[in-house]
Formats: C-alpha cells, sequence, structure tokens
C-alpha cells in the first residue's frame, strides 16, 4: 500500500524558531552542460556552476519580526532551516513580500537561495508530536484589520486605500574559492523595496515629476488584536500611477513606489 | 608609516605597528623594528667576540668542505676563533656552510651516528671573561633530531629521551649544561614531548639540569614561558651585569626576562654552539645527546652591560642585516590587540595575527588562468623547413592571472596595499632580483614557484562588492629542468609501474636504457586497468602513447593556406608559380573546453613538458584524419569552476622529421 505522509501542521523553523507556516517548497537545479568532442562523441557533462538550492516558504507572523528576515539589512549571514526532516544549514535570504489586503490575514512569503548538503533523516519514520503545541491562537497571526500603510510625504492622494503589497529583495552573489563548490561567501547585490498600493481615485494632478516623486511609507503590520508585529519602511520614488475601471466595477487606482538601497562604501 | 613609505601607496589607512594598539582583521600595518639607528658592532667599546659571515673569509675549510675555523673579527681578538679539532675522518663533527642562506650549519650527519657538530673555543678563550658581558646571537633552528621521550627503541637502543638543542654554551668547562647556556626544547616533526608548544615548536630553556624539561621546562616566568620558537630566524640577545646579577633575555626585540638570578652568572668560560653535553647519553648515547639542526648566522660579544638604547642599535644592525624584507606592510588576519612586543610580526605570537601569507587570508576563486608562450626562435629554411632555436633556459613565459573575487571594501584594500608593498622588496643578494612573492598558484600549477606580481586590476560592482585580478609570472622556472616544470606533483611524476591500476589520462614516466624512449607516456586505455608487458609504455600493444591524443571541441577550425607566389604586373593579370615544397603548413588552434580536472592535468602536463618548442605527434580529426608532427609555442588555462577547465593551444606543423618529405627540388640550368 502506498504511504503518504499528510501534514495538519508544518513544523517549519528557521534558526530555531519556529514559523507559523502554510506551506515549504524545497528545489535545487544543477548548471551542467554537455562536453562534445570533435569526433561528435559526448564526454561529460561538465559543471559551469554549483548545485542552487531554492527554499520558500509561506508563514504568519505571529511574533516580532526577526532580524534574519531582512533581506537589505547588511548581514549576509546564512540562516538555517528545518522543515519535514531537512535540515539546510547554509540559506541566503533572497526576498521577503506580503500582500495586506482587507479582511485578510497576511502571509509572508520569503524565498532563499542554499549551497551544500541537505541533513536529511527519513521523515516517514520516527514521527513526532511538537514539542508544545504551536498552534497559535487565530488573532495572533498577522492580518490586514489592523494593518495599515502611512503615506509619510503624503503623495498618495487616495482617501481610501484598499490594500498594499510590500516587496524587500536583494540579489544573492556566491564566491567560491578554487576546488570548492561550497561558497565562502555569497554577498548581496542590487538590494531594493518596492511597495504597490491599491486605493480609489487619486486626488493628485501633478503626478509627471520625471524623477518620480518622492515618496517615504511605513507600513504597520500587526496582529488582529491590535498588536504591532513589525514597522517596514520604504523611502523610495512613485515610479507608476494607473486608474482602471471596468462594467460593474469600481473605480480602482493605483501607484508603485521602488527603493534602491546604496549602502556606502566603508574601508576604514 | 614613514613619509616616503606614505607616498608609495595608493590607498591611505596604514597602521603603524605599536604596542597597546587595537587592529582589525584586513588591517594593513607597517612593521619597523626600532625607529632608531643602528650601530656598527666595532664602534661600541666592550667587543671581544664578533663571528660574522660578511666575507668567506672568515671561515676556512677543511678537506672535505667543513668548517674547521670560524674567525674572530672583534678588533685585537683576532685569535680567539671557533674552531673544531677533534674532528677525524670517521668522526667528522664539523659544521657545514650553507651558501644559499650564508649560514654555518650544524647538525647531526645521518652518516656519521655519534657525531654532530660543533666550533668551540680553545684555551685562548677559556678564563677570558668573568664580568659583564653580553651575547647576541642570529640563529636559525631548523629542526629538532631525534629523540623520542620515554621511548624504548629496543636493542640495542634502549630507552630514548627528547633532546635539548643548544643556541650557545658559554660555560664549555662544565660537561653539563648548567649554566651559562641558552637552549630550545620542544617537539620535531616525528614527535611532541613538550606539552607546553606545538608540533615542531620549541620553547627557550637556560641553565638547564639534566632532568629538566622532560615534558614541560621549569617556568621562569608567564612570558618567557610563553615564547615559542618555530622554524624561523631569530635574534637572541643575552645581556648579564655580574655586579646586580641581573640578567636579561630578549628574543627579537622582546624582552622574555629581566630579572636578579644566577643564569650565566658562574661560567663565561668560553663559546660553544652547534652543541653540548647532555645528562641522557648515559640512557642512549646513539639518539640523546644536546645537539639539533641549527644555523649562526653572526654572534657578537661585548665585555660589558650595553645600555637600552645601545642594545636595540645593535639589535637593528643585525635585524637590517639578516632580516630582510621581514619589516614593511603586513595584513592582520584576525581582530586583536598588541599589549607587548611579542606582537611583533617577526614574533611567533605576532606571526598568528600579522601575515605576509596572502592565501592565509584571501581565497582565489574561480577564473584564475595562465597563458603559455615559448621566446624559442624560428629558423626558416626556405620550402616549409625550420628550427627552433632556444636561446635561454627559461624559454617559456608563463603568466599567471589570479582572481581575487567577491572581496569587500576592506580586504580590497587590503590586497590592493599587498600587492603595492612587493615592489618594495629589497634583493637578498647582491645580484639577485627584488625578492619574489611568497603565493601558491592554483592547480595543477606547482606552489613553490618564484612568483612576481606585475599589475593589479581592481573592478567594482557596487559598494562591498569587487574583484581584484593580479598578473604575475615565473620567470625563474626553466622547462629544460625537470624541477623548472609548472605542472608537478606525485600524479604527473611518478614512475611507470607495471602493477598499478591505470585510468584513462593518468601520466607516468617511463625509465629505460633507451634515451628515445624514456619519457612521459599517457595512458589512453580503460579505466581501473593493469596492462600486461604488451601493453606498457614501450609494448607492442601500448596502451600508453606521447601522441597528443586529446579530443578537441566538436567546433573547431584548421584553415588551410598553401604558400605560393603570386608575381603581379602592372599591365597585365598577375602569374601564379609554385613555391617549393611543403606549400601547406598548417598553423591553427585547437580548443578543450570544459574539460575534468583529470583530463586538464594530462593536457597540461603534456603541453609542459614540451617546453613550447619540442615537436609531437597529433591526429587531425576529421576530415583531415592524418597524422602531423607539430610543436605548441602557446596555450593558455583558464580554471572555470570545479572540475571544469578551459584549454586553448597553438599549433604549428614541423615539417622535416619524415624523411621522405626531403628532397631537393631545385633544377640549375647552365
Amino acid at each position: 500500500m502506498s504511504k503518504f505522509i499528510k501534514y495538519e501542521n508544518l513544523d517549519f523553523r528557521i534558526n530555531n524558531d519556529i514559523f507559523y507556516s502554510t506551506s515549504v517548497q524545497i528545489s535545487l537545479r544543477t548548471n551542467i552542460e554537455p562536453v562534445l568532442l570533435s569526433d561528435g562523441s559526448l564526454l561529460r557533462y561538465a559543471p559551469q556552476g554549483t548545485v542552487v538550492g531554492n527554499l520558500n516558504t509561506e508563514f504568519f507572523l505571529t511574533g516580532a519580526y526577526p532580524s534574519y528576515l531582512i533581506p537589505t539589512s547588511n548581514s549576509e549571514n546564512p540562516v538555517n532551516a528545518l522543515f519535514a526532516g531537512i535540515q539546510i544549514e547554509n540559506c541566503y535570504l533572497k526576498t521577503v513580500s506580503f500582500k495586506a489586503s482587507q479582511f485578510s490575514p497576511i502571509s509572508l512569503n520569503a524565498e532563499f537561495d542554499w549551497f551544500g548538503k541537505l541533513n536529511t533523516v527519513d521523515s516517514t519514520n520516527n514521527l513526532k508530536q511538537f514539542y508544545f503545541n504551536r498552534n497559535q491562537p487565530l488573532d495572533n497571526i498577522s492580518h490586514s484589520n489592523r494593518s495599515y500603510i502611512s503615506d509619510l510625504t503624503n503623495v498618495f492622494g487616495f482617501s481610501e486605500i484598499f490594500g498594499f503589497q510590500y516587496s524587500e529583495q536583494c540579489e544573492r552573489i556566491p564566491f567560491f574559492k578554487n576546488g570548492e563548490t561550497v561558497p565562502f561567501r555569497v554577498a548581496k547585490s542590487n538590494k531594493n523595496k518596492s511597495v504597490s498600493v491599491d486605493g480609489n481615485f487619486f486626488k493628485q494632478n501633478n503626478v509627471s515629476d520625471v524623477e518620480g516623486k518622492i515618496s517615504n511609507c511605513d507600513l504597520y503590520i500587526k496582529d488582529y488584536n491590535n498588536n504591532l508585529l513589525n514597522i517596514f519602511n520604504i523611502s523610495g520614488r512613485i515610479e507608476s500611477r494607473g486608474i482602471n475601471a471596468s462594467n460593474n466595477g469600481i473605480l480602482q487606482s493605483n501607484l508603485a513606489i521602488t527603493q534602491r538601497l546604496a549602502p556606502l562604501r566603508n574601508t576604514l | 608609516m614613514s613619509e616616503f613609505l606614505n607616498t608609495q601607496f595608493s590607498i591611505t589607512g596604514i597602521k603603524d605597528f605599536d604596542i597597546n594598539q587595537n587592529y582589525d582583521q584586513y588591517d594593513l600595518v607597517d612593521y619597523e623594528f626600532y625607529t632608531g639607528n643602528s650601530v656598527y658592532p666595532a664602534n661600541l667599546s666592550g667587543l671581544y667576540a664578533w663571528f660574522n659571515l660578511d666575507t668567506l673569509n672568515n671561515i676556512e675549510f677543511d678537506g672535505s668542505g667543513k668548517i674547521s675555523l670560524w674567525y674572530n673579527s672583534a678588533p685585537g681578538f683576532s685569535e680567539q676563533n671557533l674552531v673544531n679539532v677533534d674532528a677525524t675522518v670517521a668522526l667528522d663533527s664539523r659544521p657545514t656552510y650553507d651558501s644559499n642562506r650564508n649560514s654555518v650549519v650544524c647538525q647531526r650527519s645521518l652518516g656519521e651516528i655519534f657525531s654532530y657538530n660543533q666550533l668551540y673555543t680553545t684555551q685562548n678563550f677559556s678564563g677570558f671573561l668573568t664580568g659583564d658581558r653580553c651575547w647576541f646571537v642570529v640563529f636559525e633552528y631548523d629542526d629538532l633530531k631525534n629523540g623520542l621521550f620515554n621511548y624504548d627503541a629496543g636493542s640495542p637502543y634502549g630507552v630514548i629521551y627528547p633532546n635539548y638543542s643548544t643556541i650557545i654554551n658559554t660555560d664549555s668547562a662544565n660537561a653539563y649544561v648548567t649554566s651559562g647556556a641558552l637552549m630550545v626544547y620542544g617537539n620535531n616533526i616525528e614527535y611532541s614531548w613538550n606539552t607546553s608548544v606545538p608540533k615542531e615548536a620549541q620553547q627557550f630553556i637556560i641553565d638547564t639540569i639534566t632532568s629538566n624539561g622532560i615534558v614541560s621546562p621549569p617556568p621562569i616566568n608567564s612570558s618567557f614561558s610563553a615564547s615559542k620558537l618555530l622554524k624561523k630566524k631569530s635574534i637572541v640577545s643575552i645581556i648579564k651585569n655580574n655586579t646586580t646579577n641581573n640578567f636579561k633575555l630578549r628574543n627579537n626585540g622582546c624582552e622574555l626576562l629581566n630579572l636578579t638570578s644566577n643564569y650565566f652568572y658562574s661560567g663565561a668560560a668560553g663559546l660553544r654552539i652547534g652543541t653540548a653535553g647532555n645528562g641522557h647519553v648515559g640512557a642512549n648515547n646513539i639518539w640523546n645527546y644536546d645537539a639539533s639542526a641549527i644555523s649562526y648566522y653572526e654572534i657578537i660579544g661585548y665585555s660589558k652591560t650595553p645600555t637600552d638604547e645601545q642594545i636595540l642599535q645593535i639589535e637593528k644592525y643585525l635585524f637590517e642585516k639578516h632580516f630582510m624584507n621581514d619589516d614593511g606592510l603586513y595584513m592582520a588576519n584576525q581582530d586583536f590587540t598588541s599589549s607587548d612586543y611579542s606582537y611583533a610580526p617577526i614574533n611567533i605570537t605576532g606571526s598568528r595575527y600579522l601575515t605576509k601569507n596572502i592565501d592565509s587570508i584571501f581565497n582565489k576563486t574561480y577564473g584564475c588562468s595562465a597563458n603559455f608562450a615559448t621566446k624559442a626562435s624560428k629558423m626558416q629554411y626556405g620550402d616549409g623547413y625550420y628550427t627552433n632555436v632556444v636561446s635561454n633556459i627559461n624559454n617559456l613565459t608563463s603568466d599567471f592571472k589570479l582572481v581575487y573575487d567577491g572581496l569587500t571594501d576592506i580586504q580590497s584594500k587590503c590586497l590592493i596595499g599587498f600587492f603595492q608593498n612587493t615592489f618594495e622588496y629589497e634583493p637578498i643578494g647582491l645580484i639577485d632580483s627584488y625578492q619574489s612573492v611568497d603565493i601558491d598558484l592554483f592547480y595543477p600549477y606547482k606552489n613553490n614557484a618564484k612568483i612576481y606580481f606585475n599589475s593589479l586590476d581592481y573592478s567594482s560592482k557596487e559598494a562591498n562588492l569587487n574583484t581584484i585580478t593580479i598578473t604575475c609570472n615565473s620567470p625563474y622556472d626553466s622547462n629544460l629542468d625537470y624541477k623548472g616544470f609548472l605542472v608537478t606533483g606525485d600524479n604527473v611524476t611518478r614512475l611507470f609501474d607495471q602493477n598499478k591500476a591505470y585510468f584513462k589520462d593518468d601520466v607516468s614516466f617511463f625509465k629505460t636504457t633507451s634515451s628515445l624512449l624514456e619519457d612521459y607516456y599517457w595512458y589512453t586505455g580503460t579505466d581501473n586497468k593493469i596492462v600486461s608487458i604488451d601493453e606498457n609504455p614501450t609494448g607492442v600493444n601500448s596502451l600508453f602513447t606521447r601522441k597528443f591524443y586529446f579530443k578537441p571541441d566538436l567546433n573547431f577550425q584548421i584553415p588551410v593556406n598553401p604558400r605560393y607566389v603570386k608575381t603581379e604586373y602592372a599591365m597585365t593579370a598577375p602569374v601564379y608559380e609554385n613555391d617549393g615544397i611543403n606549400k601547406t603548413v598548417l598553423d591553427f588552434n585547437l580548443n578543450f573546453s570544459n574539460r575534468s580536472d583529470k583530463e586538464a592535468l594530462a593536457i597540461l602536463k603534456f603541453l609542459d613538458n614540451k617546453a613550447g618548442f619540442k615537436i609531437f605527434e597529433i591526429d587531425l580529426p576529421d576530415p583531415y584524419n592524418k597524422t602531423i608532427n607539430v610543436y605548441c609555442p602557446e596555450w593558455n588555462h583558464t580554471y572555470k569552476f570545479y572540475n571544469n577547465h578551459d584549454i586553448s593551444v597553438k599549433l604549428l606543423e614541423f615539417k622535416g622529421l619524415t624523411s621522405s618529405d626531403i628532397y631537393f627540388n631545385t633544377l640549375i640550368s647552365l
């Protein structure tokens, strides 16, 4: 008989912190190229780069936002992820994003690159319950009910905001010592943040600033009971606006803000 | 940092070495032994012993080339020399001279079991000095010879104890080293006895008695006990005030002892270097003795207690003379606080934090490449015939590009500073180039090549993300000498073994009485095969080859450009005429991309062995499908990724080896 493992609750941990995760995906890809010789024969499949893994998870925030989940921070250190009997020691955060829309819990998405080995145990055996009751009350999770975005520079023009999406990301560039396939450094590059906001008609007529209008926003993420979980900030430029209307629909406009983070050099 | 040095660098923020100073990892630290001036030894009063190697006339050799006498250069004491009058043919205990290091080498001779090398003063010197005195000795501890603590080596050896290595013994009248002796004691490469020091390290001991120091020498004070010696050149200064009984011991400028004690009090009857009496000899007179491998560069003695400034001046004289290029810029390999002079980079403690070893703190990354080109001159004989004339022993130029990717800003600054500092190195000898850079190359090239940096290319991707590529070369490796090959190591230098299983692309050197057949061979058979006699390199069904058998990439080009004579006329069409024989001499490039470590090693060893001018055979791929003779004047190699190499070679066809091609086609008409 086939054997299936059903998860009712995921025991997903980062740096041994439990996350109220709804899904976790792990994948990996090789980077190989066939080598053909002058007589037409196939010599080998040559590695062009290391095996890069991807870890993607959706989770609800149930407490203070951890510092290791900030893609644009100066820290390049990896985190340790544990899921379904699989431990990955070198996970490098690339992206964190979430969407807040009315009446919905806020689910955060985090994406990592990982390198090296998986430490696995047979997850079909020795299954055990969580060490403690990790199921959170539903009013403890990040929720749109009390979360909001604050337009500090007062440039949105909306009288009502329907929702917003936030994304913070960077590129991770691995560097390898000769003869090795696990990087000694996975640098952060091209750090940026973006937020898109959906609202009603925007009462702004000066919208064609060629350098983009300066915008500074704070995003307050709270649980259902109004407990503040984290404040995300974006200080960038409005790069796009739009208005759309359709039959039997409401008029809706949106704008997108982008921020390129530019850390200064430091050789002192 | 000096104003002059400051102007030589393109970066800023170089720190001076100082005690009580915090340093961060990747700091560039300028080290100077002592900022004052040195003093010429003879310009200080009280000089009574000065053994130096400023000229070879300062030593005399016996008939077997060993040192029988080391002249005392102290003015007025020319008769009080270091000699060895006990040496016999069977028991030659005289030291040797190392011309590379310009040092007197005292070591145990393996061929003379009971013999260790030493020099000592005779009666002329004995009893000469009883008052205040000081010694400055520049030595290099090479190795602690033999001896195993409490190890029963069996009959006839018995129990073997660890040995002391005597630096100087000024009480040669005493059979045991109980006074007036400075020694080292510790562990050698084979065994560790002394728990206080790491493997291969030593620590100082003074005036020991026979039972001391077997496992851990008795501590005198924390600074002294913490001092460790590795195989490194050292200046030790021994200052004895016989009036106050004050005794000072300094090592490379670091004061290890400054106390009132009887050390060096009772005896200054003479001077003995290389060895002294040993209390363990009774247990085993073959292995246990106070002798080791130790080299002496210079010994200076004064009959006075010099001032602190005079001590520094003498030490600086010795430092400038014997520690060439040990000053200048160092890199901090970790955060640390310099709390005393033991943190100076020439001391063991300091050498753990400050380094000139670029490989210990920077990673070479994928993309490193090497370019080779011959300087051989092609001499044309006409009709497509030519020969390669090698005009010097270093005919093959080898340039390397070392890639350091993923550097932070601070790392980049450190590496740029280190690079620029290599151009400040001084020549070790009068006719030498300035000192080369101590750096490893990359796979599969050898790690002991003499490398000179040429240029540095810095590029920035963004803040804190930089790439530095250093171009360097190895100008003193001659491919006419097998030791000059750049592709070395056991995998490509081992002899053919009939009993060994071979794998494709294995390289083996086949020794035979025929000089025509003795050469490197490459295995082309199936993996893990023990070849038969017929299949060995010169067998009738050999699975080995000396051909360039490697198959190039699928996309290759071999152009054919025949030679002809085209005569242009002003008013008519040109005339085409034959141009002798061998009209087509192929000139082509082949690429070998994405090759494994093993195949790349085999290809590069093949090309390295051919040295840029030697002729070899190659089977041209279809549609040519012909075996021709070629040589490879240029090739380059890129270490692209793990187990992935790109190699491109330029091949020129060589006519003349096949006798059927050689004939005259010259018509002489009268």
